[in-house]
């Protein structure tokens, strides 16, 4: 299983990523899936093992985010 | 001329030179990286993206923010523009150093936003003493330029907050940053100006704004974000709210690099405290510093002169004729400074110094005008 979360911004995209990279949690950029949200940026693609290690990332850095499974 | 002599001393108006890292990051830039801000998200993007925000994040820490936010502008004058545009509406009256540049003033006045100077000591700065009788709760902002680029005189940021308290500073740090300690949030700054292409080491086109808060910046500039492409109207989330169009990733990525290469000074304060002791035992040359051009804490590496029987465009050229000395002559853009200063008929010579002038350069400098002013 792999999800797709979406953030307000690109600069929220780069922190949650930075800080998944520096914690050895792999992730992909991918294009914002059209039936999720019009954006014409970034999302982050992460695998189903690494969920509550990501909302712990994303809680931590005090974003908001929408998780969707792919 | 000596080739090996950095003779420009016209660093207020645009550093020269720049750490050679900026030339060779900005041309690994648009010869090998490419891609634009936060729109789709192929490789270049998400590379040019992430040095975007890392230097948003080297900025926040070069301004000793620990919070707060920071926003791109096109130069220290546009982000100005943008700040006061943003706040007119909550703006009654302010009060503004007897140093500060057009590039606040201009935008009060085009604003219609009045103003009151402080009370200031003879090099222009503060009174502290006479600050604190002001009555703060007819102003909603205070305008303090943190380093003049006329004559020098350094701000002391730290105190005038204190004295202020409450009412809101905006700390105009074009002349300073990068050369002296900015401590933000330790000092309580609500606002802070910068450009990028002086004392920061980078390029042109780009400069920007600190706020400690932006939930009462109000969006006076819109356009296509990359963020919420299905609504007409401007996010009202940072950084998007101030980014409308791609920002000068050119001019952000020579930042980016000038942040992370910063040189190591070739001359001390030592060296320049004795260049201008030199100078101004110049018969018939008029000096401006600060009060005391000999503490680091109170003068910058900037001073005017006015020589006897001699325009300042004269002496300025005469430098640049005979000696290829790069000087800047006339009112620096700064009408308040300069009439503060009693220079407003006259103008000035004004030297400004980089990193990278050794005391070779300055004994050069100090040779040079030696010879013109006899």
């Amino acid at each position: 299983m792999k999800y797709i979360s979406i953030f307000k911004s690109a600069r929220e995209v780069i922190l949650c990523d930075r800080e998944c990279r520096n914690g050895g949690l792999g992730t992909r950029i991918v294009p914002v899936p059209e039936r999720y949200s019009s954006s014409c940026g970034m999302s982050v693609e992460f695998d189903g093992d690494n969920k509550d290690g990501f909302e712990e990332i994303v809680k931590n850095l005090g974003l908001e985010v929408k998780i969707y499974e792919k | 001329m000596n080739k090996e002599i950095n003779s420009y001393f016209d660093n207020a108006a645009s550093s020269f030179p720049k750490p050679i890292e900026v030339s060779e990051g900005v041309r690994n830039y648009i010869a090998n990286i490419g891609g634009t801000y936060g729109r789709s998200a192929h490789s270049k993007v998400y590379e040019t993206t992430s040095i975007v925000e890392s230097c948003r994040d080297m900025m926040m820490d070069k301004l000793g923010a620990t919070e707060g936010y920071m926003c791109w502008a096109a130069n220290a004058t546009d982000a100005v523009n943008i700040l006061l545009s943003g706040i007119r509406s909550t703006l009654k009256r302010v009060l503004v150093t007897a140093l500060e540049h057009n590039g606040v003033m201009r935008v009060l006045v085009g604003l219609n936003i009045p103003y009151d100077v402080v009370a200031h000591l003879e090099d222009g700065t503060v009174d502290l003493d006479k600050l604190s009788e002001i009555d703060f709760t007819q102003y909603s902002m205070f305008f303090v330029n943190h380093q003049s680029n006329v004559n020098g005189a350094v701000q002391c940021v730290q105190s005038i907050k204190k004295i202020v308290g409450d009412l809101p500073i905006c700390v105009d740090t074009t002349q300073s940053l990068g050369e002296r300690e900015f401590l933000a949030s330790e000092w309580g700054v609500d606002y802070a100006i910068y450009t990028a292409h002086k004392a920061l080491l980078g390029v042109h086109g780009l400069g920007g704004f600190y706020a400690k808060d932006i939930s009462n910046i109000k969006v006076t500039r819109f356009g296509g974000t990359g963020s919420n492409s299905e609504s007409l109207e401007m996010p009202n989330f940072y950084p998007d709210k101030f980014q409308c169009g791609t920002p000068n990733i050119t001019g952000i990525v020579a930042l980016y690099h000038a942040l992370e290469n910063v040189p190591k000074p070739q001359h001390s304060f030592a060296d320049f405290v004795e260049l201008v002791d030199g100078i101004s035992a110049i018969d018939g040359l008029v000096l401006y510093t600060s009060r005391d051009y000999s503490s680091f804490e109170k003068q910058g590496e900037v001073f005017s002169v006015l020589y006897k029987g001699m325009l300042v465009s004269e002496l300025s050229q005469s430098l640049n004729e005979k000696y290829a000395i790069a000087t800047r002559s006339g009112l620096h853009c700064a009408p308040l400074a300069h009439n503060t200063l009693q220079t407003i008929a006259t103008g000035t010579v004004r030297f400004s110094l980089s990193p990278y002038h050794t005391k070779e350069d300055l004994n050069y400098l100090y040779i040079a005008i030696l010879d013109i002013c006899k």
